[in-house]
């Protein structure tokens, strides 16, 4: 299980692993990636004499559902860095797994949503960078799955370093935040 | 030394042997990445420069030469490339070669992300160029690419899929760099060799940390908004689009420039950096204010954010005090770095290779080009300069005077420990005569252009700018010989035989404490590090050594004569 050792041999063994600094390095890249859009949605928003404009209703039920259902997989992922930590390898694939089918289902959710909007991503200024940023935010899910999924391949490998499964512990937190941040801001904000 | 008997046949013991074609195609060994990165880069530089010498043509002439759609082409190009895949990957190349080396690491943290990142760069370049193959021709709507000329919105601006490919291949460019960027700082940060704390690294070290720390945090913006520039162009999207409800045209270059100011230190730091190993070594002194130098680099890293619509004056929807302040504030750092550079070359008995001559170059160019864009930070100024070719002028001074030659002090400084053999010194000091002339008859004379009112990005002008654009097309062509000088040393000194030995400039920094080229892995035992010049440290103790040796030789001689 922990074969692999996290740290570079005869390096500094203090603070983060360097799989961990690199997933957080690139959080922060995509902190402000999400920052440009979000930029642009309140650059939008305050040159628009009517917001959303044309009277667009949207139901946030589906939001609400698949929020709830990321923020629910941020914990079960915890608990999965917390079983590994443990050393009790079966427990954190078994939590992995359960993550990962409800990323899935959130995303399904979020796609939903997105097929039943009363507006497309060529209706308004509106309707492009809601849509953008919806389908950024649900392929970022996707993503914070794949590498979920990178980790149980490897655990089932036998080949799995602890600070990869902290990494993708970080990804997912860092998604979860960024999707229920865009939630608020695209549907309760608006 | 003990670190010096490596070979390069001390190879890891299980690695298989393949065909060389097959080593290279599949290497992780970040040696191998960095010289990758430097060819295919210098390959995209020759074509760069080719279009710059189309330019120039074009502008011997006030009525043109080419149809101006063309030359619309070839301005975007020569800058796209010379941004994008010149200065931007080579001097990661460099840092990829001699960053691990410097800090006394093995390889990168991440050798396979390392070789995918290296393989996303000429990708991505080839998609940029693919542009030329569209009926309509390549991307026309400048490097910077403001909309609506880049968008559909207004009739005839940007039409074919040249924009398309453009926004494509540079997204592909970003993703390359963020991921070299993320494992350049993971290196930095977790595989220095015990002993080499951060105030030991040497100066390229750190100046290539602030170069990463920008990327990570200003690529982005840029990935959005190309993003952005693509859903617009092609999903009939409103991100740019001037009427109310879309985000307007201001927003991109907002956007653009949040990273585009960043970005201009990201060419210029890691040249900053190679200056400051070269001028200490060639003066046989150290740095002047090592620290001074860390806190001035890192200043400028933080100030490069707050500075971006010091480009966007003329819009009127900037607040120019604010920015101008800023701007403004950025040459206190710079100044600093000048006065390290210049009080470590006083009273100094400096060794004039070619290096040095690059690296003098530099001081000199970049100098200009520093004050002109101080000018620009004033926003009167800025008013009536804008978009003349004064910008022209300075932007050349930065990157090719500044940029451009602390590339080549690089080359010509570590071309020994890449290759184990010398270039030719004395084509490398006619290489530097043609640019350092070529340079300043190109682009000296654009400021008069710019001051007297000539507009940037248009493939005509008036018959009174005729002798001086002349003169910056004779210029342009030195450039264009001085290139040439480099690649005929290049190749005439391939065929010398490898005659470098480890440390043949009396160095500081590790990688001169390792063969040349250096082996696998770098080293075969960690060197010792109890300075920031563990080399020259390395140096004394063996010359001491050999003192007490001789002494003790010569002491019973010494005894009976008393």
């Amino acid at each position: 299980m922990s074969s692999q050792t996290d740290q570079v041999p005869g390096r500094l063994a203090d603070g983060m692993p360097p799989v961990v600094l690199g997933v957080v390095l690139f959080v922060a890249s995509e902190c402000v990636f999400f920052s440009a859009l979000f930029a642009a949605w309140f650059t939008a928003r305050a040159r628009s004499p009517q917001w959303p404009p044309g009277g667009i209703q949207i139901d946030p039920s589906l939001g609400v559902f698949t929020s709830a259902l990321l923020v629910l997989s941020s914990v079960v992922v915890a608990f999965a860095e917390y079983a590994l930590r443990r050393q009790d390898t079966a427990g954190m694939r078994r939590l992995l797994w359960l993550a990962v089918v409800l990323g899935l289902v959130a995303v399904l959710g979020q796609g939903i949503h997105l097929g039943g909007l009363p507006f497309t991503i060529s209706s308004n200024g509106f309707g492009t960078i809601y849509w953008t940023t919806s389908a950024i935010d649900s392929a970022h899910v996707l993503g914070a799955v794949v590498f979920a999924l990178v980790v149980l391949a490897r655990s089932a490998a036998g080949r799995l370093m602890p600070s990869l499964m902290r990494g993708a512990a970080v990804f997912w937190h860092f998604v979860v935040g960024v999707s229920v941040f865009t939630f608020l801001v695209l549907e309760v904000l608006t | 030394m003990a670190v010096r008997e490596a070979g390069p046949e001390v190879a890891q013991p299980d690695a298989p042997r393949r065909h060389p074609v097959v080593e290279w195609l599949t290497t992780t060994d970040h040696k191998k990445i960095g010289i990758m990165y430097m060819i295919t880069a210098f390959v995209f530089f020759l074509i760069g420069g080719l279009l710059a010498m189309l330019v120039r043509t074009q502008l011997m002439f006030p009525s043109g030469l080419f149809p101006l759609n063309t030359y619309n082409q070839l301005f975007t190009m020569h800058a796209t490339i010379m941004i994008f895949m010149f200065v931007m990957p080579i001097t990661v190349g460099i840092a990829n070669y001699v960053v691990p080396l410097m800090i006394g690491a093995p390889d990168m943290a991440f050798p396979r992300v390392n070789a995918f990142s290296y393989w996303l760069f000429p990708l991505g370049g080839i998609i940029v160029l693919s542009g030329f193959a569209s009926p309509q021709g390549a991307a026309q709507a400048g490097w910077t690419s403001y909309p609506p000329l880049s968008e559909h919105l207004t009739a005839g601006s940007s039409p074919g899929w040249g924009e398309d490919v453009w926004v494509l291949g540079l997204l592909v460019l970003g993703v390359a760099s963020l991921l070299g960027a993320i494992n350049m700082l993971v290196t930095i940060f977790k595989l220095r060799a015990p002993g080499m704390t951060m105030y030991r690294m040497p100066i390229f070290v750190w100046t290539f940390m602030v170069t990463s720390i920008l990327l990570v945090l200003a690529l982005p913006t840029f990935s959005a908004a190309l993003m952005a520039l693509f859903v617009d162009r092609n999903l009939g999207g409103h991100f740019f689009d001037p009427a109310p409800g879309g985000g307007g045209a201001i927003l991109y270059q907002n956007i653009f420039w949040f990273f585009g100011h960043p970005e201009v230190y990201i060419l210029i730091l890691p040249s900053m950096g190679i200056i400051s190993e070269v001028l200490p070594v060639f003066s046989r002194k150290p740095l002047f204010g090592y620290r001074a130098f860390i806190y001035a680099t890192l200043a400028i890293g933080m100030l490069s954010f707050g500075v971006w619509a010091h480009h966007m004056f003329v819009t009127g929807a900037s607040y120019s005090p604010f920015f101008s302040v800023m701007t403004a504030a950025i040459a206190i750092p710079t100044g600093v770095k000048f006065f390290n550079w210049t009080a470590t070359m006083w009273q100094a008995r400096i060794k004039m290779t070619a290096a040095m001559y690059f690296a003098l170059g530099f001081l000199l160019l970049f100098l200009i080009g520093g004050v002109d864009g101080v000018f620009l930070g004033s926003p009167p100024v800025d008013f009536q300069l804008h978009a003349t070719y004064w910008v022209v002028s300075h932007i050349h001074y930065v990157l090719f005077g500044g940029a451009a030659f602390g590339i080549f002090t690089g080359f010509y400084y570590w071309w020994p420990k890449w290759s184990g053999r010398f270039l030719n010194e004395r084509l490398g000091k006619a290489h530097f005569w043609f640019w350092f002339i070529g340079a300043n008859l190109a682009f000296m004379p654009m400021h008069i252009d710019g001051l007297e009112g000539m507009r940037r990005r248009v493939g005509t002008y008036l018959p009174v700018f005729a002798d001086l654009n002349r003169i910056s097309t004779v210029g342009a062509y030195l450039l264009g010989i001085g290139a040439l000088i480099f690649v005929a040393n290049v190749i005439l000194t391939a065929r010398t035989p490898r005659t470098a030995p480890d440390d043949p400039w009396e160095a500081n920094s590790l990688e001169w404490a390792t063969t040349s080229p250096p082996p696998p892995w770098n080293f075969t035992s960690v060197p010792r590090i109890r300075s920031e010049r563990p080399v020259r440290d390395m140096r004394l103790a063996a010359a001491t050594a050999a003192e007490a040796v001789a002494a003790e030789a010569a002491s019973p001689d010494g005894e009976g004569q008393a």
